[in-house]
């Protein structure tokens, strides 16, 4: 059957600053990222990923313009669903050329090497300027 | 309810729903004569209202925030007054300041009855609301709060939208008996801007021409 999706991306309110979308599931953490980016320059938008059993748009027909119209992207959805597993993937065939930046773990990173082939990881751990910098690399790498 | 054009896809979904519910209003004509078309349409109609609805009610959309200003000094704070400013928000706003000086910009929704709206009478109620901004600011002003104000959208969620299009803003601060009554704003503020909320309740002081 098909998989529904309840998000609704709608196209970036701001788009005269560097964006940054950050995927992370809890809202108190996804508050704090989105702080410590808004400090460092860019305009954020915060998205919870799919619910479980649901689709994210970006993996179907709608797309989801907040992700193609980001400069990177934070993911923090950790790789253990297979849902959030398809989210990486669908960002990954629908914006080849997008910066991002995986919250990981080692032990996710052994796991799925071809998932994050190119991306910048850092630990779900971390200091925010840690995030900070690995978001600065991952731009400028595309730059 | 959700506008069935809100996004490309759903408006090509939509115009395939209505060619779709002609061959069936014109089968359901062609088999029960003339007068069964009419129950026919009027079914199809009620159930792309309700598929509307239900959609509408279940969709989440994403917490977006701006860059915050590198300027120094206090924080920046939006005051979203949706009542006359109470003794609490002033006491939140200094509680912010911690030592430097806040500047606060209030965004102050100018509500307008469904009528007026549809008949696009809104003079009044932007009349009203600026009457209540004046006082507002008057009282921050008093208080020592270095503060401006713009008169907003009716929809709560498009006036903060414009305002941090101009106003980076530290943290939001909902402001309003009327969020007690229904909540339904501050959750949709909270839901909507990736910028710390915060509502503040309190006891607005008396407003003869308050219109919420």
């Amino acid at each position: 059957m098909r998989r529904t999706t309840s998000l609704n991306p709608e196209p970036w309110p701001w788009p005269d600053h560097p964006r940054i979308l950050v995927e992370n599931p809890d809202d108190a953490a996804g508050l704090q990222l989105a702080t410590v980016l808004r400090d460092a320059g860019y305009g954020v938008a915060v998205c919870p990923g799919p619910a479980a059993h649901e689709r994210c748009p970006l993996a179907g027909p709608e797309g989801c313009t907040i992700a193609q119209g980001a400069d990177a992207v934070v993911f923090g959805l950790g790789l253990e669903r297979a849902e959030t597993r398809e989210v990486l993937q669908a960002l990954r065939a629908r914006a080849p050329h997008l910066p991002i930046v995986v919250e990981t773990t080692r032990a996710e990173e052994e796991l799925w090497p071809e998932l994050l082939r190119g991306c910048e990881v850092v630990r779900p751990w971390g200091p925010p300027e840690q995030l900070v910098s690995a978001v600065h690399r991952a731009l400028e790498r595309t730059a | 309810m959700r506008s069935p054009f809100s996004s490309e896809s759903e408006g090509y979904e939509f115009v395939l729903l209505t060619v779709a519910a002609f061959p069936a209003i014109a089968l359901a004509s062609l088999l029960g004569g003339p007068w069964a078309g009419i129950p026919a349409w009027a079914i199809l109609t009620a159930a792309v209202v309700v598929l509307y609805a239900r959609r509408g009610r279940a969709s989440r959309r994403l917490r977006t925030a701006p860059p915050r200003a590198a300027a120094a000094g206090g924080p920046r704070i939006l005051v979203l007054a949706l009542d006359a400013l109470a003794d609490d928000a002033l006491e939140a706003i200094h509680r912010a300041e911690d030592g430097g000086r806040a500047v606060v910009l209030v965004v102050r929704p100018a509500p307008v009855s469904t009528l007026r709206h549809w008949t696009s009478d809104v003079d009044g109620g932007r009349a009203r609301a600026q009457q209540e901004l004046d006082r507002t600011l008057s009282r921050l002003r008093e208080a020592g709060v270095d503060a401006a104000g713009v008169i907003g959208d009716e929809d709560v969620l498009r006036a903060v939208e414009d305002a941090l299009r101009t106003f980076t803003a530290d943290e939001i601060l909902v402001c309003g008996q009327r969020a007690e009554a229904d909540p339904a704003p501050v959750a949709a503020v909270r839901e909507r801007f990736a910028v710390p909320v915060t509502h503040v309740q309190g006891r607005a002081e008396a407003s003869p021409s308050s219109v919420l």
